[in-house]
């Protein structure tokens, strides 16, 4: 995977999604939950769905 | 034994002779009926009571009976079923009245038979606004009205112009046509079309899981909407909360066991949540989230196994020394400048056991075992507590890991009864990890059953001493305090704490005790023996050792010429 110049950052639309994740879940999830929700949504996205 | 009970009260009409009759009948009629009620029915046929008193009473026949149940319509009646006559009375001396009880209104009855649903409903209809067919469109209504206003708008004007003439003679009225002016009717507004761009998304699809990690971590750790414990994410407004009668609670429970305990024990014990159960999870991320924030909790566990603790706990480990002297011991630990690898990167370590580490029943945290180890799960933690199990004796031990500071170094804490039973410094241990990130296995290597005079210190004399003893474990003879070998550490008192503090004054009087002379005034002693006898007093590794003997700069300490791997210690230099 070739390094990034610049450490990434989540955008507004990032974090909401991922408190909308969160909201939805009766118990708490683990990190790995969060960045699997995360990719989930960008191929979502890149399917056209 | 049965009475029956005497019927008083009932007087009886007629003649003499028939209230005679009439006492009697009454008195067959109450024997006949001992076990009625007062005011059953009693029912004998005329015809039994006629064959009864004939033989008795002269004159009793049937028409005198319905002569004297005449005379006594209150008490008697004579009724007629089948064409027998039966005398009927109650042992009240009244005529029975109809028990029968009118059941066809009851209750359960309209139940059974509820009335036929009514043709037509009770409620009249309500009538609806219907709208008048005339005004279906708009062209019906302007068709009523085609020139219907006009035309009397154009009767206005002639009158009116009629009488500006009549009243202003010299005004000349002119009718001019004025254009009707014509409403500005509004534009109808276009609804406008905002092209705003597409909710903005990270691409993260050439991000690896490590870095979006961060990302995530720094993002959601700075949102006050969000908990977070170790890592487990939620929101905080879900997370249940704790009342001060339950934290009282936690606090008792720990404390009456006397050590910490993870939060799976605190769920079940304390708070009643069963393991499997779904709120399970969600307590315990509660029990970690909240606690977190409690000034009486301290959180002394890993990842995998959360420990609890409060202040008032009895210490893990060694009372010879305090933590902060023995963190200050392993000092050299932080400018040993040792690269570790990153936490739980290896998967185990051997180590041989030095007399220190023996006495006090520790482990340093040297490079090795901070790659074994878990790092801290939060920030400001201090202490992690271990559970270390030896499957060689059965038995699994709390230990506590002490992380370094600025100022000391780190090292593990509880393995006094471990080593005391199974081990003597210099034997070999190996530590392996496991899955859960708190929890190791610890070996040692076994061997048969070898006998020595080995070094001890007498705690009552607080002198060292060697002793007869036999071991069955492996060992490394190198660090094998045998007295063959260490004869001058006997009897000799542990160095006060002004000489032991300064590494290079203990290294000068672990020369002397050794005892080696060389000719002159100086002393020689191998490395491996002098590695061997600093580590009674204090922890020194290999390199911290060499480097002190190699970097003197007082010319104290040299190489030995003579020696494959000696040094050489001359005294009256200032170390």
């Amino acid at each position: 995977m070739a390094g990034r110049e610049t450490p990434i950052q989540l955008t507004e639309d990032d974090v909401e999604y991922l408190l909308t994740v969160l909201r939805s879940s009766p118990q708490p999830l683990t990190l790995q939950k969060l960045i699997d929700a995360l990719r989930l949504r960008a191929s979502d996205r890149a399917d056209g769905r | 034994m049965v009475t029956a009970e005497t019927q008083s009260g009932v007087t009886f009409a007629g003649t003499p002779k028939e209230q005679k009759l009439a006492e009697l009948v009454f008195g067959l009629v109450l024997v006949r009926s001992q076990f009625l009620s007062s005011d059953a029915p009693i029912k004998v046929t005329v015809a039994s009571l006629e064959a009864f008193l004939k033989e008795r009473e002269k004159g009793a026949t049937a028409a005198a009976i319905a002569k004297m149940a005449a005379s006594n319509p209150e008490i008697f009646h004579i009724e007629t079923t089948d064409g027998v006559e039966y005398l009927v009375t109650t042992r009240a001396g009244r005529t029975p009245v109809d028990r029968n009880i009118d059941q066809s209104h009851t209750f359960a009855e309209r139940f059974m038979k509820p009335l036929p649903k009514p043709e037509k409903s009770s409620i009249p209809v309500r009538v609806r606004p219907t709208r008048n067919p005339s005004w279906v469109s708009i062209d019906s209504l302007l068709q009523g009205l085609a020139g219907q206003e006009f035309e009397e708008f154009e009767d206005e004007v002639e009158e009116l112009v009629a009488e500006a003439a009549a009243t202003e003679p010299g005004i000349a009225v002119e009718v001019v046509e004025v254009e009707p002016e014509v409403e500005a009717v509004p534009e109808p507004v276009v609804a406008r079309t905002i092209t705003v761009p597409s909710a903005r998304m990270t691409d993260v699809s050439g991000v690896d899981d490590l870095e979006l990690a961060g990302a995530i971590s720094e993002r959601l750790r700075e949102d006050a909407r969000v908990a977070t414990f170790a890592d487990q994410w939620m929101l905080e407004d879900r997370v249940p909360r704790f009342g001060k009668g339950d934290l009282r609670r936690l606090k008792d429970y720990i404390e009456e066991q006397e050590q910490p305990l993870t939060d799976d024990v605190l769920v079940q014990d304390v708070l009643g949540v069963r393991p499997g159960t779904p709120d399970f999870d969600l307590m315990r991320f509660a029990i970690n989230f909240r606690l977190a924030h409690e000034r009486d909790f301290d959180f002394v566990g890993t990842a995998n196994q959360r420990f609890w603790s409060i202040s008032s706990l009895p210490a893990i480990g060694t009372t010879r020394r305090k933590p902060n002297e023995i963190g200050t011991d392993y000092k050299f630990l932080q400018e040993d400048g040792a690269e570790s690898g990153a936490p739980r990167s290896i998967d185990s370590t051997e180590r041989v056991l030095t007399f220190y580490e023996f006495v006090h029943g520790l482990l340093p945290y040297d490079a090795e075992m901070q790659a074994l180890l878990p790092a801290p799960v939060l920030p400001n933690q201090r202490s992690a507590v271990l559970t270390l199990e030896c499957p060689q004796a059965y038995t699994t031990y709390l230990a506590e890991l002490r992380y370094p500071t600025p100022n000391r170094g780190g090292f593990i804490l509880g393995l006094d009864d471990f080593y005391a039973e199974n081990l003597v410094p210099g034997a070999i241990i190996k530590i392996k990890a496991t899955e859960n990130d708190g929890h190791y296995i610890v070996e040692f290597a076994t061997a048969g059953n070898t006998s020595g005079r080995l070094l001890e210190i007498d705690d009552r004399k607080q002198r060292y001493v060697f002793r007869p003893t036999t071991y069955s474990c492996a060992v490394m003879n190198e660090f094998l305090l045998d007295e063959d070998r260490f004869a001058g550490l006997a009897n000799e008192k542990p160095l006060d704490e002004k000489t032991r503090r300064r590494p290079d004054s203990l290294i000068a009087a672990t020369f002397e005790r050794l005892g080696h002379r060389i000719e002159g005034t100086g002393y020689t002693a191998d490395f491996a023996d002098l590695l061997t006898a600093v580590n009674v007093e204090r922890p020194f590794s290999e390199a911290y050792l060499r480097s002190i003997l190699e970097t003197d700069e007082t010319g104290a300490f040299a190489r030995d010429p003579d020696g494959s791997d000696a040094y050489t210690y001359v005294p009256g230099s200032p170390a």
